[in-house]
């Protein structure tokens, strides 16, 4: 799986590679995906083969790692409707598929799931689970747990209504299904529904949160990361924003957006919840990784999860109860001042909320969060979490007219631009328990790459000017960096060779939301492009060009 | 400055017009940087934006008053309209950067072709003084070497266009093509967000038939009508609401078309939430269901099956629909046209081509105009409420 592992640490136990030799490091062999837009999938390896699924149109292709060069052993196209490119909101990514007993899973952005013999590549099954003339896409990475392969929906900016479902990992049938919006039927919502504070106990409020029936195009839809612990069977995951509505249109919390669920994976029941951003204003889904640690807190170890948060928190809260036990910033903040920890409630800055109409500056993080879909690590060995993560604000200012299906409107204008500093990006090392930043490295882009921790005490990540770089887990020193052929926004991975030897794999190719202005050949004149965040990269098309390639490193 | 106001084009009283307005700044004595036009009717030109306004100086105050250009913000109904037609540009910006606060006003005429032209050569020799942002390549396909008119268009969204042709954006671009003796080809592409991005932009295809005249992804041509959003009812329930503060909006069922988060949504939805009406207000999505025909028409059928009393959606697609209602159905246009703050209900439409193409939009330009009174006649047929033309508004109140 993309996370590595249930608890998604990201962390390799391989150590050959270390800090002391990792400056030498060697392009070991390269392959060619074909594909030109943003490449955010993690390459997976088992038993000596290499899984890699592209941006839309999803090939599949498997590598054999036995033979010099890993020549392609198969090779799967699923062919996506792509009318489905019209529906997704930024970039045509796919964040990675997962191998469960001797089969592959992965997403298509048509909102197929589909399993594949992983020796063969032949279609097991697959099952439409989503409809895109109604504006649902998949980009998420499926993980599959106890025979049931978890998928969410994207789409909130078309009004669609958010969901998980779980699918037999045998026969594709679909087992159950869980939305974020609605009646507590809907939302699997029964008698072992506990969640920690006061503001989430009660009946229906996916219905009452909202106005009248607002909430059946209420957004809170998953297109991020699943965790699951297996000794309570809870899986753990996020939804995003409540849309399509402005934020005057849908007074209340909007529940069950941008917050975080406990599930059981077998029936989808849900056991807590806790809202990191309730009414949200700023467009902050909250559907980033949480990394499922046992930390010494206040004296007793605590089952945590930590969650490095868009809103600009980090969030360490007991995995078996919802309570938010710590929430620190990690990124520059203007828009709220904190979590009040007696009530978990997220403070909001008044003099942030944006009107229409009304100009607002300085809204810190930008939409984009100060962090996005993009993975931390954490290693056992340092006891830090690695997040790479953004650095943005942005201005709210007038209006802009625009266009849509033969209807002219008018949108809030937004421009992001690089906070304090003028770095776009950081790579960030965090002590979860003590709530402080131990070292940061700022970048001139987001750093909008996935993280990986070895057990050599190094870290890996990329830049989307290309750079693909190691650093020491200690110090944040810089020991090796490479510079590939397009930006990097993938999600780097450590294997053990056919040969023993430990290699490194990288998925270079830029796009998704930040690279789009590549990736989708946005025109740096159009400020507010891909949302306001084009603005905020009209030097990229400078620094990197398309294309998605793998690259492979080792030890000479 | 915010992009809003980076491309002019003005209209005079009796409509949209191919006139001066269009061509950068003549003979200014000012060495100004940036223009504002300010003239009158032009709702997307509506904003000094707030924060603006409140830096303006006094001599610009009482200028504006003294003119009587639009722009109260305390005021309700339609300042614009009092102008009297009046077209005038506001220095936004000169050369050094400095807000310059300094107004002058343009006579409205049409323009013979020849002397447009004519202008044109002024206006590119006082580039120096008026730089035009991005516009001032040549045209990448050369108008003589064209085959044929490409247009990019949306296979699923009467009354505008679809694959059968039926649309009046299809008729228009007959219209166009045949004056330009080509014959119209079609690139087919939902018309959703990436809409702009796959297709005029990817260079497969040349002219979009509908885009507002003050859109930023493209370069737009003079706009060839205005039209509003409208109340739709059925009209036997003789509701007879014309304005977003009839107190009858308060306890009737309302639909709105939404289109998406971060603050892009149908004027009416932004417009009653900022009048507290939320509870008896039912979204629609602009994106529909589009395996079903024309996704956009959802809200008008609500109308007619009586799930909501009144529909606020744009004209030209409640015209269409409420023309082929089962049920008679009234139309009124929203007032006021612009509300606060600076919220537009009317829409001038133009058509757009890429920035760079700007010897096509110069030739659009003047077939549009030749062609004006084909246009209204067509756009009649199809039931889109007019505002503006020679021969007045044209908003039937019943279909």
């Amino acid at each position: 799986m993309p996370a590595k592992n249930y608890s998604s640490t990201r962390f390799s136990g391989l150590n050959e590679i270390n800090s002391g030799n990792a400056q030498n490091l060697k392009l070991a062999w390269t392959f060619s995906t074909g594909v030109l837009r943003g490449h955010e999938a993690a390459p997976i390896v088992v038993n000596n083969t290499m899984y890699i699924v592209t941006p839309y149109p999803n090939i599949v292709y498997a590598l054999d790692l036995t033979q010099p060069g890993a020549p392609l052993k198969w090779k799967f196209e699923p062919n996506p409707a792509s009318a489905s490119q019209g529906v997704a909101c930024c970039d045509f990514v796919n964040r990675g598929l997962v191998y469960y007993d001797n089969r592959i899973y992965f997403n298509t952005l048509d909102d197929q799931t589909i399993a594949l013999d992983a020796a063969t590549g032949s279609e097991v099954w697959r099952t439409k689970v989503g409809e895109i003339n109604l504006g649902e896409s998949i980009t998420m990475a499926p993980l599959v747990v106890n025979g049931k392969v978890l998928v969410g929906n994207s789409g909130g900016e078309f009004g669609v209504r958010g969901w998980l479902t779980a699918l037999d990992a045998g026969s594709g049938k679909v087992v159950w299904k869980a939305y974020h919006t609605g009646p507590d039927a809907d939302v699997l919502i029964g008698p072992n529904f506990k969640p920690f504070y006061p503001q989430d106990q009660g009946k229906d409020l996916g219905v009452a949160s909202w106005p009248a029936d607002a909430w059946k195009i209420g957004g809170g839809t998953m297109w991020g990361w699943i965790s699951y612990d297996p000794e309570q069977n809870l899986i753990f995951y996020g939804t995003a924003n409540p849309g399509p509505w402005n934020p005057d249109q849908r007074p209340g919390d909007n529940k069950w957006t941008c917050g975080i669920f406990a599930r059981n994976p077998d029936t989808g029941e849900a056991r807590w919840f806790y809202q990191f951003t309730p009414h949200d204003l700023h467009d902050y889904d909250s559907i980033n990784e949480q990394i499922l640690l046992d930390l010494p807190i206040n004296g007793q170890t605590r089952k945590v999860l930590v969650r490095p948060e868009r809103n600009g928190y980090v969030y360490v809260i007991d995995r078996t109860t919802g309570q938010v036990l710590s929430a620190n910033a990690f990124g520059y903040i203007t828009a709220t001042k904190g979590v009040d920890l007696n009530t978990g409630k997220l403070i909001e800055n008044p003099e942030m909320k944006p009107e229409v109409g009304k100009v607002v500056r300085n809204i810190c993080p930008a939409a984009p969060g100060a962090k996005d879909w993009q993975p931390s690590a954490f290693s056992p060995n340092t006891g830090l979490v690695y997040i790479p993560h953004q650095n943005l604000c942005m201005d709210s200012e007038g209006l802009e007219a625009n266009y849509i299906a033969g209807t002219p409107y008018v949108g809030m204008n937004v421009r992001m631009y690089a906070g304090p500093g003028g770095n776009r990006g950081e790579f960030l090392a965090w002590d979860p328990v003590n709530g402080k930043k131990v070292w940061a490295l700022p970048e001139k882009f987001p750093v909008w790459s996935g993280a990986l921790a070895t057990a050599g005490d190094v870290v890996f990540y990329g830049t989307m000017d290309g750079w693909f770089k190691a650093v020491d887990a200690h110090t944040g020193n810089l020991l090796w960096q490479f510079k590939c052929g397009s930006g990097i926004i993938g999600q780097p991975i450590s294997y053990k060779g056919a040969d023993g030897k430990q290699y490194i794999a990288i998925l270079s190719g830029i796009g998704g939301w930040s690279g789009a202005i590549v990736a989708g050949g946005l025109d740096p004149r159009d400020a507010t492009a891909a949302l306001g965040f084009a603005a905020a990269m009209t030097d990229l098309p400078n620094a990197t060009t398309k294309g998605g390639m793998l690259y492979v490193f080792s030890l000479p | 400055m915010s992009s809003l106001f980076r491309r002019r084009a003005c209209w005079d009283r009796r409509g949209p017009r191919l006139s001066n307005y269009n061509q950068r700044a003549l003979g200014f004595a000012a060495c100004c940087e940036e223009w504002l036009c300010l003239s009158v009717v032009m709702p997307h030109y509506f904003g000094l934006r707030p924060s603006t306004l409140r830096k303006e100086s006094a001599s610009f105050q009482s200028e504006r008053r003294s003119r009587r250009l639009f722009l109260t913000p305390s005021g309700k109904a339609q300042p614009f309209l009092t102008t009297n037609g009046e077209a005038g540009e506001y220095c936004l910006k000169d050369k050094a950067g400095n807000s310059r606060f300094a107004i002058r006003t343009l006579q409205a005429r049409t323009l013979p072709v020849p002397t447009l032209v004519a202008l044109t050569v002024i206006a590119v020799l006082s580039l120096s003084c008026t730089r035009s942002r991005g516009s001032s390549q040549t045209s990448a396909i050369p108008s003589q070497a064209r085959t044929a008119l490409r247009v990019c268009s949306d296979p699923n969204n009467l009354p505008f266009s679809n694959q059968e042709g039926r649309g009046f954006e299809n008729k228009l671009a007959e219209m166009i093509a045949s004056d330009m003796g080509l014959k119209v080809e079609y690139t087919w592409w939902a018309q959703r967000r990436g809409f702009f991005r796959n297709t005029l932009k990817a260079g497969a295809c040349d002219v979009v038939m509908g885009v507002p005249a003050a859109f930023e992804m493209a370069l737009t041509t003079s706009p060839y009508y205005r039209s509003t959003y409208v109340f739709v009812s059925r009209s036997n329930r003789h509701l007879a609401i014309s304005s977003l503060d009839d107190p009858q909006l308060r306890t009737l069922r309302l639909g709105v078309q939404m289109v998406g988060d971060d603050f892009s949504n149908s004027p009416p939805a932004h417009a009653l939430s900022r009048r507290g009406m939320i509870q008896n207000v039912k979204g629609y999505t602009l994106y529909g269901d589009y395996s079903k025909p024309n996704p956009p028409a959802e809200i008008i059928d609500a109308v007619e099956r009586n799930d909501i009393d009144v529909g606020i959606a744009w004209g030209p697609m409640a015209g269409y629909f409420a023309r082929h209602a089962r049920l008679p159905l009234t139309l009124t246009p929203v007032t006021p046209q612009i509300d606060q703050p600076f919220l537009p209900f009317v829409f001038d439409i133009s058509m757009g081509v890429r920035r760079e193409d700007v010897a096509l939009k110069e030739q659009l330009d003047r077939i549009l105009e030749k062609h004006r009174t084909d246009i209204y006649k067509l756009l009649d047929d199809y039931g889109v409420p007019r505002l503006g033309g020679p021969e007045g508004s044209r908003v039937n109140a019943r279909y």
